[in-house]
């Protein structure tokens, strides 16, 4: 049924137009009465388990009896008749709670979840105050769930969202239901780290405080003190939306804002977690010269940053503000778009396949009917968009419910016809992470031959396709091209992670054979590639090969955290007269000059995701020490120098420059008219948090182009502009349901318009490799350490697994070799773990290394076991590092949590 | 792959002939994990109950989580995941037979074996456990004893059932 179609129907004996299609208990919250709820949510439907969003039902308007009904459960139709605030079912759901709550422990004083706590607020909503219930209580074991969640389970009310999450929605095994009547129990077999890369989301799933944050329960703040604005996660290309929160000027944690075409309700826990960077031990707060604290004014500064030869280095982490005015201060001819060569002909191929073609969203992905994926490691560039994908394989259950009566929102219905009713994805590449082992199709293979097969299938496709001479076309490549015929809404996911342009264009003809119906992702390397890749397009840009070659030059520095790029910038900074990094994170080595930036969170900024999507994010504190946004520095420069850049005074100006470029930007930060306030109406101590500097109360930072107060001033965020999800009697995220309808213009505007012109991709001789080795080491990364910045993040970090190398099993039983043993790649010193899969191609090896962990070699002649010495020096080294992470990271926690404390107290005499 | 469980726990933990039955009872089903009960049930009948060694092994022979099959296995109160003793009581503790006053059973029940509900007696000979409702509310109240469904009971009836499995005990 399409959803724009109305019905009528009748609540209280009002009449009420909603969508067709949908169930009774979102169309009562998305005309924002009030209906308590437990274990329906928006994206996995319903199950009827909690019994909670009872409603009467009358059958016309002479009945007037009717009948309970579970409003979730009840499809809306023409002239149903509802009863909501009548008598019977109140007292229904005053009950239903009442009983919940004989298992509830009621120890919301201590409990992380208060104050943002759904049960709390639907308690209070029932109207249940009273206890009467005189019985015992049964009382449970919590499990070490990892350092992501902790795990409470007495508060539990057995509403199944955990589980229907974790395990239905994000395909995690390791968490179920146990036992039954008054003892399940919702954990892991045993105590241990939960397996799934999406557990954080049990912290918003569960409506109790059973799950919650683990790293925020550290340095924790109530909800209502929090003060809070809305940011994009800056980890990949996604740019999943989010809120970030803060108190005492440090920031606390990230949670989900709901972007319905992109992370809706859910985050990965790269995203969730990765902002502790912020807060980590390396932190630079002030300006270092030769690895000393140093003075902007101070001569010796100055002298290192004198006007001269300069090349900029761009960074695919930093923001579109800060590379945009690193261009403008070095000029295009002298700008380089990032420290990775490899990426440069990437973000080419990207860019000019998104001017042709658009890039599916997360939610047209979750419609997709048939799914290649072609050689990308989405589970770990870009894990939203794979528990997207994860979606789109129920589709064909959900149509199935559909032609038997069954609505689609049926949760337990549609599961059961999953396996009966399957989406096919097929995949060409390697690995073997949760999606490879859904594939229907797989074929093994490296990328360069995935790339070939690519264009083989788009061959098949249609004729016209080009065609590398020479390929043998494969079984697999049969099959995916009858798959793909046949769909209806097929959907082709590439991406840069296995380092080959060649599978981009493959993955254009395909989308090009397919014809309009196909939909096409392409996944980019970081969270602004798109947007650096967009400033190095234009036309007075020189090669940056060219440009680094030019003798004597000073390196002005974006930084970029992965360790490629470190390798690289230590090779071109030896001929470098000066190198100076704008980072926010201490630059080990190479870097004469460094000037301390703001991190997320920090600051206002932009960055562009895979489609070309500019979003802006809002500060949430203001930038520690010293630390300014890299534009703020670049201007600063640009003043020394005399440079037109120095004559932007602020944000709006700068802004003003980056419109006169892209003219859509302007929509993306388009002004809110009456200013927004970050901290919430009833946020504690707002004059005394700094009565430790002084006893005025300073005035709040404001940010000149920002609609967002750092303070109580201003309006409550609604809809879109809210700086922290609330509705007057919804205190958790619940009440983003409040906004279901007022979603659909989030402010981000599209930098590239697909020109909609066919176009064929041909073969090139580039995307080969030569490679003469006996084993082809192709790199893989896992979710945790795959990523630089979150690698910074000590919960993150905890996480990150030692180097592995990935073998056959029959291969490694030839060299004589188990798996768990500890092995290096011909003379290199990194020393992996030995770990079996079949998702190796023949003749290679994937290696799966921390980003921030450097490794070179394209391939190797021996595999060779560590002997004695080596295996005990890196253990040794393990634990070491083990220890040193926890210790710096318990000593920087003191820090911030004695920071809190001298706050209101010092002032008094002789405490603090 | 879950690392945290050794690949020989499969090939040491089970006996061939259990794994055969294993097999056996998943070429019934679609899926394997669908032959879980049966699985779980095989192992018991060997063992006496399921201990984590074996379900660990079960998990990976049917191709499921450790987690998932535990579910399965603390659902259903006919499959132990603890030791029982030789012989296990389950008394009914629904509507019926609480009606019918299975409170003052258990009572006894507790006393002549000096154990509380869920406990095994000292010498190992017998298991207490409750039970939803055995499907027997008309000759209420009723308990299950090794699988053997025994209905009508009252004290003199308790006793002499007791009686016989004590002596069996001690003979
Ligand atoms: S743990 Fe939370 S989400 Fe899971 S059943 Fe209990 S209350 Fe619901
Ligand atoms: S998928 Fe990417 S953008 Fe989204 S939360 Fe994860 S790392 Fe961040
Ligand atoms: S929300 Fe309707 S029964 Fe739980
Ligand atoms: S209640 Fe005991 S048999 Fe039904």
């Amino acid at each position: 049924m399409p959803m724009s179609e109305k019905v009528q129907i009748h609540i209280d004996d009002k009449s009420y137009q909603v969508e067709a299609g949908q169930n009774l208990l979102q169309a009562c919250l998305s005309l924002k009465l009030d209906l308590p709820y437990f274990c329906w949510h928006p994206a996995m439907g319903s199950v009827g388990a909690c019994r909670q969003c009872a409603v009467t039902l009358y059958k016309d308007k002479d009945d007037d009896r009717g009948k309970l009904a579970m409003a979730c459960m009840t499809p809306v139709s023409d002239g149903l008749r509802v009863g909501l605030g009548g008598k019977q079912e109140q007292g229904f759901r005053e009950q239903n709670i009442a009983a919940l709550m004989t298992r509830h422990p009621h120890d919301c004083p201590v409990c992380s979840e208060g104050g943002e706590c759904h049960l709390q607020d639907m308690t209070v909503m029932t109207g249940h105050h009273a206890r009467h219930y005189q019985g015992q209580k049964v009382t449970f074991n919590n499990q070490y769930l990892g350092p992501l969640i902790k795990h409470e389970m007495n508060r539990c009310i057995t509403c199944y969202r955990c589980v229907r999450f974790y395990h239905d929605y994000a395909g995690g095994s390791d968490l179920c239901a146990q036992a039954s009547k008054n003892h399940v129990y919702f954990g892991r077999q045993q105590d241990g780290v939960l397996e799934s890369p999406f557990a954080g989301n049990l912290v918003e799933v569960c409506p109790t405080g059973v799950f919650t944050d683990k790293p925020f329960n550290a340095h924790f703040s109530r909800k209502w003190d929090l003060q809070s604005a809305p940011s994009v996660c800056g980890h990949c290309a996604v740019g999943c939306n989010t809120f970030i929160s803060s108190r005492y000027n440090s920031l606390r944690r990230v949670n989900n804002r709901l972007n319905p075409q992109l992370n809706g309700h859910f985050l990965c826990d790269i995203g969730r977690y990765g902002f502790a960077y912020a807060n980590s031990p390396k932190r630079l707060n002030e300006i270092k010269l030769n690895g000393k604290p140093a003075d902007w004014s101070s001569k010796a500064v100055q002298e290192a940053l004198a006007e001269g030869n300069w090349i900029g280095i761009g960074s695919a982490q930093a923001s579109l503000e800060d590379n945009f005015a690193l261009q403008q201060l070095v000029g295009e001819e002298n700008f380089v778009p990032g420290p990775e060569p490899a990426m440069w002909p990437l973000m080419a191929m990207h860019l000019a396949i998104a001017g042709q073609k658009p890039m599916a969203s997360l939610a047209q992905i979750e419609e997709a009917d048939a799914v290649l994926i072609l050689c990308e490691n989405l589970n770990q560039s870009a894990p939203r968009i794979a528990l997207s994908v994860r979606q789109a394989l129920t589709n064909k259950a959900k149509d199935k419910a559909e032609e038997l009566q069954v609505p689609r929102w049926q949760d337990a219905a549609v599961r059961q016809l999953q396996s009966d009713n399957p989406v096919p994805l097929i995949y060409f590449g390697y690995g073997e992470q949760a999606l490879q082992r859904q594939a229907c199709v797989f074929c093994v293979c490296d990328d360069e031959e995935a790339a070939r097969q690519g264009f083989a299938l788009a061959n098949l496709l249609h004729n016209r396709a080009p065609q590398k001479a020479g390929t043998k076309v494969s079984a697999q490549t049969h099959q995916a091209a009858d798959i793909l015929r046949q769909a209806k809404k097929p959907l082709i996911v590439s991406g840069w992670s296995a380092g080959n342009p060649g599978l981009l264009a493959a993955a254009a003809n395909i989308a090009e054979a397919l014809g309009d119906k196909a939909m096409l992702c392409l996944v980019a390397d970081k969270a602004n590639s798109v947007g650096l890749g967009l400033l190095a397009q234009k036309d007075q840009c020189g090669n940056p090969e060219e440009c680094l070659a030019s003798a004597n030059a000073g390196l002005l520095v974006l930084a970029d955290h992965s360790a490629k790029s470190r390798r690289w910038m230590s090779k071109i900074t030896e001929q470098a007269r000066q190198v100076v990094h704008l980072s926010a994170l201490q630059q080990e080595g190479n870097s004469s000059l460094q000037l301390p930036i703001a991190a997320e969170g920090e600051c206002s900024a932009t960055r562009v995701n895979y489609q070309g999507y500019a979003q802006p994010l809002w500060p949430a504190v203001t930038p520690p020490g010293q630390s300014l946004p890299a534009w703020q520095w670049l201007v600063n420069l640009a003043k020394t120098w005399g440079h037109t850049l120095g004559q932007v005074e602020d944000l709006r100006q700068l802004r003003a420059r980056m419109i006169s470029v892209f003219p859509a930007l302007q929509a993306c930060w388009a002004d809110i008219d009456d200013p927004i306030a970050l901290q919430t109406p009833r946020v504690s101590g707002r004059t005394a948090m700094l009565a430790n500097q002084s006893v005025h109360e300073p005035k709040p930072p404001i940010e000149t182009e920002a609609p967002y107060r750092q303070s109580m001033e201003g309006q409550v965020g609604k809809g879109n502009s809210q700086a922290y999800s609330w509705w007057p009697g919804w205190n958790s995220n619940q009440s983003q349901h409040k906004f279901s309808q007022e979603r659909g213009d989030l402010s981000a505007a599209l930098l590239i318009t697909p020109s909609g012109q066919g176009f064929w991709w041909k073969w090139q001789s580039a995307w080969q490799k030569i490679n003469g080795y006996h084993w082809h080491l192709l790199p893989y990364k896992g979710v945790f350490g795959g990523e630089s910045l979150s690698l910074e993040a000590a919960p993150i970090a905890e996480l990150c697994p030692a180097p592995g190398l990935f073998i056959r099993a029959d291969d490694a039983a030839l060299l004589g070799l188990s798996e768990g043993d500890l092995v290096c790649c011909d003379e290199d010193s990194t020393l992996f773990e030995l770990r079996f899969t079949d998702g190796v191609p023949p003749h290679s090896l994937l290696y799966q290394i921390p980003a921030n962990h450097g490794f070179s070699l394209r391939g190797c002649e021996l595999v060779v076991l560590a002997d004695e010495a080596q295996r005990h020096a890196y253990q040794l080294a393990r634990d070491t590092q083990r220890a040193g992470q926890a210790k710096d990271q318990q000593a920087k926690l003191r820090q911030l949590l004695d920071q809190d404390r001298l706050i209101p107290v010092r002032f008094i005499e002789g405490m603090g | 792959m879950n690392q945290s469980i050794p690949i020989r726990t499969l090939h040491e933990s089970l006996t061939e002939a259990e794994r055969e039955a294993v097999e056996a009872a998943c070429s019934h089903y679609e899926q394997r994990p669908a032959a879980a009960i049966d699985a779980l049930m095989i192992v018991q009948q060997q063992r006496g109950w399921v201990d984590d060694e074996r379900l660990y092994a079960l998990a990976e022979l049917l191709g499921m989580s450790a987690t998932e099959l535990e579910g399965v296995a603390t659902f259903y109160n006919h499959i132990y995941r603890q030791p029982v003793g030789r012989h296990v009581i389950h008394l009914c503790n629904s509507i019926s037979c609480w009606l019918q006053d299975v409170g003052a059973l258990e009572q006894h029940l507790c006393e002549r074996l000096s154990i509380r509900m869920g406990q095994t007696s000292q010498t190992g000979q017998i298991t207490l456990l409750p039970n939803v409702c055995l499907g027997c509310c008309d000759k209420a109240p009723a308990m299950m004893l090794d699988g053997e469904l025994i209905m009508d009971l009252d004290k003199d009836k308790l006793d002499s059932i007791l009686d016989k499995l004590q002596g069996e005990g001690n003979g």
